[in-house]
């Protein structure tokens, strides 16, 4: 589409800025935008009505470019812009309550203290792998169950400092007050941290049962 | 607040334009024209009609004119009157709801009860 009128400076400046205004449309949809201005400016002016005032005039009730740029994105905002990546599922899915991964969690951190090591750390990683709880209630846990490792190797260590004799009123060898300790502080930290556990998925699957029902 | 009003609207009126006949991008802007304030940017009719397209709401053919250049027109498909069809009734209540907040004789004005979609007028 040429002609006198539509060569007319005034359009050539407005469809240069409608160009540069919709640099970001998908391909082709700046000539149609472009051509449907061409023709609107066509049938606005018949008879080729190319002063100055009327082709002003006409550009004016268009509105500026950037307008009709931004119209297009209101109106199909979809085909403008890439469709916004899915969110990944997050890792603490406040929604699942008691799965066997949780099942097996809490198990493995519960016989721990009897079955040392592997347990413990079976239980940590199954924890650790369920999207069930979130990072804060798994670092708590898991503080929990080192804790109940680290104190009893503290006490030895201070009883030990203050003589073999303190040990030795009570306990036929140090390796018996080893093995005692480590189990009863085994036991705490495991239970507390099972504990811990069990309560932080209880509240935080009812609060997201209430979040869900106040939905519309 | 106002642009957010016309924005929605702005399409059902003009399904209902191209309802009555095919038209093309200036003669419907003329027509929405006429209704003070329906189009303050007569440019953005375009992407508007260009989305109507992509949703199937309207179609388009090339008309020859003896005035200038070859012309689109816009037609109102069936899924464009149905869409229409839908709005109205729900516009009617909408506006008398509206009217019923801001004129204030809430006695007199009474919101009428939903009524069945009118049937779509055939395009001429």
């Amino acid at each position: 589409m040429t002609g006198p009128l539509l060569d007319h400076p005034a359009l050539t400046d407005y469809l240069s800025r409608l160009r540069e205004a919709g640099s970001s449309l998908p391909p082709g949809r700046a000539d149609d935008l472009e051509d449907d201005i061409r023709r609107h400016v066509s049938d606005a002016l018949p008879g080729g009505q190319d002063t100055d005032g009327a082709v002003m005039g006409v550009l004016d009730r268009l509105g500026p470019p950037e307008d009709i740029i931004a119209a297009e994105g209101i109106a199909a905002p979809q085909q403008l812009t890439a469709p916004p990546a899915r969110a990944l599922p997050a890792r603490d899915d406040s929604s699942r309550r008691w799965g066997a991964l949780e099942v097996l969690a809490v198990t493995g951190l519960l016989l721990g203290p009897f079955i040392p090591v592997i347990a413990t750390v079976t239980g940590l990683i199954l924890t650790w792998c369920s999207p069930a709880w979130n990072r804060r209630d798994k670092a708590v846990a898991t503080s929990l169950v080192a804790l109940a490792h680290v104190v009893p190797l503290l006490l030895i260590v201070a009883a030990t400092a203050t003589g073999e004799d303190t040990v030795r009123a009570f306990f036929d060898s140090p390796l018996q007050l080893v093995l005692l300790m480590g189990v009863v502080s085994g036991v705490l930290g495991s239970v507390g941290a099972v504990v811990y556990l069990g309560i932080s998925l209880t509240r935080r699957h009812a609060a997201s049962t209430d979040t869900g029902s106040g939905r519309l | 607040m106002t642009t957010q009003l016309r924005r929605g609207v702005l399409e059902y009126c003009v399904l209902a334009l191209l309802q009555e006949r095919p038209r093309y991008g200036f003669d419907l802007v003329r027509q929405l024209s006429e209704a003070d304030g329906l189009l303050t940017s007569e440019g953005t009719i375009y992407p508007l009609l260009a989305r109507l397209r992509r949703e199937g709401l309207v179609t388009t053919h090339w008309e020859e004119s003896r005035e200038g250049p070859a012309r689109r027109y816009y037609a109102a498909t069936t899924d464009g009157r149905d869409s229409l069809a839908s709005f109205v009734p729900a516009w009617v209540r909408f506006r008398s709801g509206v009217d019923l907040m801001l004129c204030g004789d809430r006695d007199q004005v009474a919101i009428p009860a939903p009524t069945p979609a009118p049937t779509a007028r055939p395009a001429t």
